[in-house]
């Protein structure tokens, strides 16, 4: 249903209709956003690259085919966005822009502040984690986790084997346990 | 199962990845052994504190400056698109025009001039639609207008505007974009 309204939009778009894509824009650009952000670690980098994806792929979109879906391609787009981003530096998040520091308003915070403290704290905590994996493994558990892809898709929007989405994720999972609870660390008997 | 081999099984048990008797050797050792058991909690923990973490706010800017940039790009094609009708006209044009010229030379005074004129239209039109040719086919064809115009004379007129057209087109289509644009207007 929703990718039969993408997939419409997109066909508007190719007609020559800008406000279609300026409504393809505003239905994913939180989800560019966030992804780009959580690989990138700071928003104003995040900023950059999701205008630079949509910019991308308007340039593209002659190349996209209904068969796969618009998302997939989007984000697919959007990780070769941050990948070049990377390469030219790499994951720096900026701590006043966490959002443990600036709460968003909308989520309540306020009720109850040490919980939303303690909250925010860990949320700062998880970001930074993520920004000491390798950039495929925060890839993977950006789409998995964070987009709530399945590892099906996630393996699209990658290019590689469905396998290999699964053993970057595992092993970026391992090493956020080691990361995240490092007081529990014991050796394996 | 030994701890080593459920400890290596259990992003996979968290995946619901497992087949039945795995996943059951896996709970049952869980149930029994309290440093798997902890290790097990603490990698369920991480996957909570992933989904946990809440989205931010993507700025409403967005949009906009997205749909300028793009919308800067379109215009910046439609003079290509210009160019590539004219280049097309004046091929057209190039094309009858010499095939007349040929003929006429082989075969002696046909009177082809109502062939020649639409051919030099042809040719003109695609030479206005790419100015800088414009300017060089226009002054040529007048001068041959007022001198001796025999239907000959006019088609060659008209072969050497579009030969202008098509050089001209060709250098300016070129010029202003790389070959990435020439090959998606083609695509199209
Ligand atoms: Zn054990």
């Amino acid at each position: 249903m929703e990718f039969d309204a993408d997939d419409r939009l997109v066909h508007q778009t190719l007609a020559g209709d800008l406000k279609a894509y300026g409504a393809l824009v505003d239905r994913y650009r939180k989800r560019v956003y966030n992804l780009a952000y959580r690989m990138l670690g700071d928003r104003e980098r995040a900023e950059d690259a999701t205008q630079e994806a949509f910019i991308r792929a308007y340039r593209g979109l002659r190349s996209y085919r209904p068969s796969a879906r618009f998302a997939s391609w989007l984000f697919s787009t959007t990780s070769h966005v941050c990948i070049d981003h990377l390469r030219r530096r790499p994951f720096a998040a900026v701590s006043i822009d966490e959002p443990g520091v600036r709460p968003a308003t909308a989520e309540g915070i306020d009720a109850d502040p040490p919980a939303a403290y303690g909250r925010t704290e860990t949320q700062a905590q998880v970001h930074h984690a993520l920004g000491r994996l390798p950039d495929t493994q925060r890839l993977a558990i950006a789409l998995v986790h964070l987009q709530g892809l399945s590892y099906e898709d996630a393996a699209e929007v990658m290019g590689c084997p469905v396998g290999t989405v699964k053993s970057h994720a595992h092993r970026a999972r391992t090493t956020l346990k080691r990361l995240l609870t490092p007081q529990f660390q014991e050796c394996v008997p | 199962m030994t701890c080593r081999r459920v400890r290596a099984e259990l992003n996979r048990y968290l995946d619901g990845d497992l087949s039945d008797e795995r996943r059951r050797g896996v709970r049952e050792h869980l149930a029994a052994c309290v440093a798997c058991a902890r290790e097990w909690e603490q990698l369920r923990g991480v996957a909570a504190m992933l989904e946990g973490l809440s989205e931010v706010e993507a700025p409403a800017r967005l949009t906009e400056s997205v749909l300028d940039a793009v919308g800067r790009e379109r215009i910046a094609e439609a003079p290509r698109q210009q160019a590539l009708t004219g280049l097309a006209l004046a091929g057209v044009g190039l094309v009858l025009s010499t095939a007349i010229v040929v003929s006429l030379a082989g075969w002696g005074p046909l009177d082809l001039s109502g062939w020649g004129a639409w051919a030099a239209s042809l040719a003109a039109a695609g030479a206005k639609q790419v100015a800088v040719a414009a300017e060089v086919a226009g002054p040529v064809l007048n001068a041959l207008a007022r001198g001796r115009s025999g239907p000959l004379v006019w088609l060659l007129a008209a072969d050497v505007a579009a030969l202008m057209a098509v050089l001209a087109g060709a250098r300016r289509l070129l010029s202003v974009k790389r070959l990435r644009g020439l090959t998606n207007m083609l695509a199209m």
